[in-house]
């Protein structure tokens, strides 16, 4: 009975000794890849696409997030950086848009994320501040983000051109939705299934279907009624567009 | 005995611990000259971000002052007939005032000299295209491209190596221990640390930032700035901030202007560094600060003054696929609203700079 007791005692102690130990293992890293889509296709700056009874080429897609962090399975967060710029100025083939945006972080630390949390956009605490406020080697020193009129962020810009009459020619109709004001960010959580063991790098990809966010009352929005945003009586249009955006991104 | 050992042991250490920073006991010629760089305190002007630096090439003053030197001495060409201020002068915003630059062999270049003016805020890659990462990598490339200054850094760094002065001031700012350790990444270093320091923002358009309560526009300026910046009020919409907005009145980015049809189209721009056919013809937005001193315009230097750099947006662009959307409509601007925005533009002009010595030629 003794000899059975010890062999119990010694499984129980190799096996719980073998249980991972969360705590125990090194950091990880992990690399975080954006996608945008178009429907059911990768977004290729150039390419044309039916939307509604016109074709479209998107020329620009690019967005800030902020905040970025990952909850864990109990709910602590962890954060992974204060801003990015994802921008998809490469995209110009299939392959390109394949690649995706990435971000690669070290040092996090190991175990079991069901989300991962970001603003889209800039939160509150960036309200008032200006390129000034940052090192020129930041995204937010670049000019090209900020609206001097409105003295706040741009932190979303999509520019397309649309075929209106279907003749071919893409050059004759634009539409530019520049997302910005001092509300214009949304809180977006992506729920994951995300172990980190700290044995090597781990890849998280984020998509966003462009075609769900041009929309209003779930209809695609007419490029030729609302051909831009940057202008104080379209607010509400980029309410619409932001809170299109909260519900759209989805994990892979 | 053991205790005199200990004695010496001590008296060795603290002679050794109290060596002091500003006579470090160097081997080499130049250990008798005192290295202590003193940081280069970059101007920040209002409305503008804080000049980042590389880590391993922070400007000091010995760095700058160095830097200054070289910028404007020619013995970094082949034939000591060129320097960098032969393509980049003061009175002209730091370009040549030429529509492209011609080096010692007198070959025409195909792209016109960029100013220097505020470059270290430049991001986003340097040159029309981006095709260089930074100010260290593109000070090297002139002195060894033949239709520039045509010379090889070997004989260059030999040249410098052996110069009566030059040495010296290599050792303030670098810390090197003999001539032999002076080398071209050093010299581009110094150059790229001199270029940083080329800070011009007191045109009237600052002063009226400086100051707004007891600046007074003309009105022909204020209209212009309107229209610039697309403010309601404005009696016309130009729109220029979209490209050309910030403190340093560039985005950093690549744009199609519409310049050529794309059948003419010859030089094929941003294309030529990513190889995406959706930058072609893309070039930078260049700063406007100072467009009044830096003419010929455009990338080719083709439009001669800013009246008819003016003329093209209003009514010359030409539609082709990748033109940036916000000129896909011709913003056809009437003669008067013309002048309201060449008023605007010339308030960016800053000729300021021009009587301190620091931007001149030291060795007139």
């Amino acid at each position: 009975m003794k000899n059975i007791s010890l062999y119990t005692l010694f499984i129980v102690l190799i096996f719980g000794s073998c249980t991972p130990d969360e705590s125990s293992m090194p950091d990880s890293d992990l690399t975080v890849k954006f996608k945008s889509f178009y429907g059911s296709e990768l977004l290729v700056l150039g390419k044309t696409y039916n939307y509604l009874d016109y074709e479209v080429n998107f020329d620009k897609f690019k967005y800030i997030i902020s905040n970025v962090e990952l909850i864990d399975e109990n709910n602590a967060l962890h954060a992974l950086s204060d801003v990015e710029l994802i921008d998809f100025k490469d995209s110009s083939s299939e392959d390109e848009a394949a690649k995706g945006i990435t971000f690669s972080y070290s040092g996090v630390p190991s175990g079991t994320y069901k989300a991962i949390r970001f603003d889209f956009g800039l939160g509150s605490e960036y309200i008032g501040k200006t390129p000034a406020d940052y090192s020129s080697d930041e995204v937010l020193a670049q000019s090209e983000l900020f609206w001097d009129s409105w003295g706040n962020y741009i932190i979303g810009k999509l520019e397309a051109r649309f075929d209106s009459n279907n003749d071919g020619n893409f050059l004759d109709e634009t539409f530019q939705y520049h997302l910005g004001g001092d509300d214009a960010f949304r809180t977006v959580e992506v729920p994951i299934d995300l172990n980190l063991l700290g044995d090597g790098l781990t890849e998280l990809e984020l998509s966003l279907d462009i075609s769900d966010i041009v929309r209003l009352d779930n209809s695609l929005i007419d490029p030729a009624v609302y051909s831009e945003t940057h202008s104080p009586e379209f607010n509400w249009l980029i309410d619409e567009l932001l809170d299109n955006i909260q519900t759209l991104f989805t994990a892979n | 005995m053991k205790k005199f050992y200990f004695l010496g042991l001590f008296a060795l250490s603290f002679i050794l611990s109290c060596g002091t920073d500003d006579e470090p006991i160097l081997p080499g010629e130049f250990s008798s000259i005192i290295y202590d760089p003193q940081m280069y305190d970059i101007p920040q002007p209002v409305g503008f971000s804080k000049m980042a630096q590389p880590a391993n090439n922070i400007a000091t003053v010995e760095g700058v002052n160095l830097g200054h030197l070289l910028f404007f001495d020619p013995i970094l060409s082949a034939d000591s007939t060129l320097s960098c201020s032969g393509c980049h002068l003061p009175e002209f915003g730091f370009t040549d005032g030429n529509p492209v630059s011609t080096g010692i062999t007198n070959i025409a270049g195909s792209r016109s000299s960029m100013s220097l003016i505020n470059i270290g805020y430049v991001s986003n890659g340097l040159f029309w295209d981006g095709g260089i990462n930074n100010l260290e990598a593109q000070a090297l490339m002139p002195v060894e491209d033949p239709i520039e200054m045509a010379a090889s850094w070997p004989n260059i760094v030999e040249r410098i190596r052996n110069h009566d002065v030059y040495p010296e001031l290599f050792r303030k700012a670098f810390g090197i221990e003999s001539r032999s350790d002076i080398d071209k990444f050093m010299v581009a270093k110094a150059i790229a640390q001199y270029e940083r320091s080329i800070v011009s923002a007191n045109s009237r358009y600052d002063q009226f930032l400086n100051d707004d309560s007891n600046f007074e526009f003309e009105d022909e300026e204020f209209e212009g700035l309107l229209m610039f910046f697309d403010e309601p009020t404005a009696s016309a919409d130009a729109e220029c901030f979209h490209c050309h907005g910030g403190a340093n009145f560039s985005s950093n980015e690549f744009f199609n202007n519409g310049l050529d049809a794309p059948e003419d189209l010859v030089d094929f721009g941003r294309e030529n560094v990513t190889g995406n056919e959706v930058d072609r013809g893309k070039f930078r937005a260049i700063s406007l600060r100072n467009l009044e001193l830096t003419g010929p315009y455009m990338h080719d230097g083709r439009i001669l003054d800013l009246e008819s750099v003016v003329d093209f947006y209003s009514d010359s662009v030409h539609i082709t696929g990748n033109l940036d959307v916000n000129l896909s409509e011709p913003i056809n601007l009437n003669e008067e609203e013309k002048e309201y925005l060449l008023a605007f533009l010339k308030m960016l002009t800053d000729t300021s700079y021009l009587s301190d010595p620091h931007f001149l030629n030291p060795f007139e």
